[in-house]
């Protein structure tokens, strides 16, 4: 198994390519020699692919209850015909958009998992967002570090902070934005969105030049050093201390992260795809990197993908079956390309989105915010189906699908049983484990 | 501490004026600061705040009312079906085009405008109340007109811009407003109006969402020309209880009931704080600056706060991250050059994360911590040496960093320069002047000259000694002396800036 142990070796043999570690030892003693004793990471461990489907997905137009004439009461304009669905059963069909994931679902490798929320649901984006991120409540004090986050934590427990010793403890997520989830103590995780940029170049053409300037780049940037930094010579401007340490740590510690697992991910993704049938879409390039960096042998345990367009206000018809057929084909092509790599067995996907969508239309062929929804998993090693009951129409909650599985006995069940850890460590309190694994 | 006291006259240095200058503004160079701190704090304060303030801005000549839906529709029948598609595309990208050049527009006069506090007022707005080109707006006209209404109303009393914001072409469309009528009200705008612009979560209830929406049915726009349009017959004139008030609201009314509410005044305060002095303020400070805002005009706000101590606190210097744009042109003002080629800049500031007239979402940019991650960090690194030497990796169009080796590339920058009448840098004219002037010639000078130039506050002795170690570091790894004739000279001085910028420090200001 590789770990970051390897990248280092490599790294103190790469002579003068990106930033070599020849340079940076010089100033990073501890640094180095904290990681490169840090022992290597398990191998083949399960892994965890999260797919935020962000602005509020319409469930009930995603997992269509076309057994229910309610249903179509509330969606004059904007309901799906029985004819058209893609039948689960007698009650509930998927989207046709959704048709290249139900053969996943005929495969017995996809669980959808039905009336999903939490308790006094908040219709904000932001809020609700957060809510499924922090795996806080609704109401009561908020919780600041992610889910996701505390995971890494209880996986390095009693170690130094911030040491990026192993990947198995660093989530990566495909993007721009580091997810509110992955917020934790341990580390600052890795955001990766273009693998080209992702590197430090030196300026210079001289080759002495062009060393020095690395060496002290790495020294600038070396966690541990904020202190000295910041106060020399100003005690004459009335005691100027600076920028709370913490912001500088932070950008240390996250440029280091980056310059440490750089070459590495760049070589990964270097490698050309096994399997060409991802769309021409976001998700779909995102969801390729991680499958090439499942394939590397990353020990990276947790990684993060992203597709927006849900919050369908207006004109939700064409929008929401465009995005839906993205994630669909994006996310069939990642399994038949884990599936080629032989990793399928150990990957496992996990859709949410913040919330469903009221269940009448709005007067502008849209649907406004709303709450429960269906959340869905895809692996070999679930148990596959449509879990819980179909909506129920009749009893609405303001106006919107009532809760029936609490988001959080999904999340038990996956620290659980697929990720190996206690739940109610992370989650900070007993939920009952959702039956889906 | 008293918040709000106005520091000491005394204490208003050139490194206070430089951290004014980054906080109402975008940086500047050392000379800047220096002027500034010449004329005092309160002349300083008043120079940025009172600025004449834009009355009828001349839109830019790219900028023109779209060819409406009907005339397009109009024009393309009887085209057959691959013309008409490709005539859709043209509009499209005719549109996509426009943006870029008002971005490149909007940068440049954040670049060298005499006023910038109002642009850094513009940027702020833009943020505050998010709308995006993409997906329901796709025209540049629209993101024009709102860019200039937040420029007239840059320091508007809060209600007065609120009054035009719920009349803005682009707001109403990118929240749907525009298609809510009464009956059916489409409560995207109401929400976000309470929850993002004015109130924040948990001063409001559903019940204000859906009596919101209702008030705000109607406020439309005429989609030929991009003008407001109050249409009656979709407005829902019936009584309403919004906020605990009952009447036959509108918007207008909506506008009162929340900008008389103490979450207001509250909510707005800690966007300024969070803005221009410090991120988490205290509850105390937080409430004292609340009932600031509440009691002044948002000019004298600003004038006492940028006068006072909480801004000139310990805590405050130096703890905000730049954002994208302010890394930029306080790079580009330092450099004293004009902004690069616009396709690369919009390029790089998309990948650090702030595209202009494209925000991530109805939230805005959310700024702080959130502009730093692994990525993008390194995106601002590598942003630095672009400016510096033309190395532009990944996805910046210009160049390819395979097709060349690096002497290449800085040749073909060099040249690309010249073609596009982008001025070069020219460090050594400028430290020949400089040394002209004050004798300033060792390493140690130069290397502070460059400290104060692009950081604006000191370096420790160490890192100052690595600094000019590497000035004077020969091709092979040796030492050497350094002086103005060197024949890589300008690789040593791009070397050093280079460092200074690829610093955590340089992030913050």
């Amino acid at each position: 198994m590789k770990g970051l142990l390897q990248t280092r070796r490599e790294f103190l043999a790469t002579g003068l390519k990106g930033l070599s570690l020849v340079a940076a030892s010089a100033y990073v003693p501890s640094f180095v020699a904290r990681t490169a004793l840090a022992a290597g990471a398990e191998t083949d461990a399960n892994i965890l692919v999260v797919i935020q489907l962000s602005g509020g997905n319409d469930g009930l137009n995603t997992v269509i209850p076309f057994g229910d004439d309610l249903y179509y009461k509330a969606r004059p304009t904007l309901g799906i015909g029985a004819g058209e669905v893609l039948r689960l059963n007698d009650h509930l069909g998927l989207h046709p958009a959704l048709a290249p994931l139900k053969s996943e679902f005929d495969a017995g490798q996809m669980a959808i998992i039905e009336n999903v929320g939490y308790p006094n649901p908040n219709r904000s984006h932001f809020r609700s967002m957060e809510i499924w991120h922090t795996a806080g409540d609704s109401e009561g004090p908020r919780e600041l570090t992610g889910w996701l986050g505390r995971y890494f934590d209880a996986q390095c427990q009693g170690a130094d902070p911030h040491r990026l010793e192993n990947e198995g403890d660093i989530g990566i997520s495909i993007g721009k934005v580091m997810p509110q989830s992955f917020r934790n103590w341990s580390n600052v995780g890795i955001a990766l969105d273009n693998p080209e940029t992702f590197q430090w170049n030196a300026s210079g053409e001289t080759v002495g030049l062009a060393k020095a300037q690395e060496a002290i780049f790495a020294r600038l940037n070396q966690p541990g050093m904020a202190d000295t930094m910041r106060t020399g010579g100003l005690e004459g401007l009335g005691g100027i201390a600076g920028a709370e340490p913490e912001t500088l740590d932070f950008l240390k510690h996250t440029a280091m992260n980056a310059i440490l697992a750089g070459d590495r991910i760049r070589g990964a993704l270097a490698k050309k795809s096994a399997h060409s049938s991802y769309p021409d879409s976001e998700l779909a390039n995102q969801l390729q990197m991680i499958s090439k960096l499942v394939a590397a042998n990353f020990a990276t345990r947790v990684y993060y993908a992203f597709q927006g367009g849900f919050d369908t206000h207006s004109n939700q018809a064409g929008t929401h079956a465009r995005v839906l057929k993205d994630v669909a084909a994006s996310v069939r092509a990642f399994r038949a390309e884990l599936r080629a790599h032989g990793n399928a067995e150990r990957v496992m996907v996990l859709a949410f989105s913040e919330f469903g969508r009221r269940v009448a239309e709005n007067g502008s062929q849209g649907t406004d915010h709303g709450a429960a929804a269906p959340m869905f998993l895809f692996g070999e090693k679930l148990k596959a189906g449509v879990h819980g009951n179909p909506p129920d129409l009749k009893n609405l909650v303001d106006g919107d699908v009532g809760h029936e599985v609490d988001f959080r006995q999904v999340y038990a069940s996956v620290l659980e049983d697929w990720l190996g850890t206690k739940g109610d460590a992370v989650l900070k309190r007993k939920f009952e484990k959702a039956p889906v694994i | 501490m008293s918040w709000f006291s106005p520091i000491p006259q005394t204490q208003f240095d050139s490194y206070n004026a430089a951290h004014l200058l980054w906080r109402a503004g975008f940086g500047g160079t050392w000379e800047d600061a220096v002027s500034l701190a010449q004329v005092g704090l309160k002349g300083a304060v008043d120079k940025l705040v009172d600025f004449p303030g834009a009355k009828e801005t001349a839109p830019p000549d790219f900028v023109t009312p779209p060819e409406s839906d009907a005339a397009f529709q109009q024009r393309i029948r009887g085209l057959d079906k691959e013309a008409r598609s490709s005539e859709r595309q043209k509009r499209e990208e005719g549109e996509r085009g426009k943006i870029t050049d008002l971005k490149f527009w909007w940068l440049t006069r954040m670049l060298t405008t005499e006023h910038p506090l109002e642009e850094k007022m513009t940027l702020f707005w833009h943020s505050h109340f998010a709308s995006s080109f993409n997906e329901k707006i796709e025209a540049c006209y629209p993101m024009w007109l709102q860019n200039d209404m937040f420029r007239r109303n840059a320091l508007a009393p809060f209600p007065v811009l609120l009054g035009k914001v719920i009349r803005d072409p682009a707001m109403l469309v990118w929240l749907d407003n525009a298609e809510s009528r009464g009956g059916r009200p489409n409560e995207n705008f109401a929400r976000e109006l309470m929850e993002l612009f004015t109130l924040g979560v948990g001063n409001y209830g559903e019940n204000d969402v859906k009596a919101a929406a209702r008030s705000l049915t109607g406020y439309t726009i005429d989609r030929e020309t991009w003008t407001f349009h109050f249409n009656p017959e979709w407005h829902d004139a019936g009584q309403k209880t919004y906020l605990g008030q009952t009447g036959a609201w509108d918007g207008d009314d909506v506008v009162r009931i929340i900008t008389s509410q103490q979450a207001s005044a509250r909510f707005m305060a800690r966007k300024y704080l969070e803005f221009f002095v410090y991120q988490n303020p205290e509850p105390d400070l937080l409430e004292t600056a609340a009932a600031l805002y509440r009691d002044s005009a948002p000019g004298p706000f600003l004038h006492a706060l940028f006068e006072s101590e909480v801004f000139y606190s310990a805590k405050a210097k130096d703890s905000i991250v730049k954002s994208p744009v302010v890394l930029a042109i306080g790079a580009l003002k330092a450099m004293r050059v004009p902004v690069p080629e616009k396709e690369v800049l919009a390029d790089a500031l998309r990948l650090m994360g702030q595209d202009l007239f494209f925000p991530p979402d109805v939230n805005g940019w959310p700024g702080g911590m959130a502009w730093i991650n692994s990525n993008m960090l390194l995106v601002r690194y590598n942003f630095a040496n672009f400016l510096l030497n033309g190395v532009s990796p990944g996805e910046f169009k210009m160049f390819n960093r395979k097709a060349a080796a690096p002497g290449e590339r800085r040749r073909e920058f060099v040249e690309h320069q010249r073609d596009s009448s982008v001025l070069e840098w020219n460090p050594r004219e400028q430290l020949r002047e400089l040394g002209a002037d004050r004798g300033m010639m060792t390493t140690a000078d130069v290397v502070d000259y460059y400290i104060r130039e692009f950081l604006q506050r000191r370096m420790p002795a160490e890192v100052h000694q690595q600094l000019e170690d590497f000035l004077e570091t020969d091709a092979a790894g040796g030492h050497r002396s350094f002086s103005l004739d060197d024949s890589n000279f300008d690789e040593r001085i791009r070397g050093l800036v280079h460092l200074i910028m690829s610093s955590p420090d340089y992030q913050l200001c």
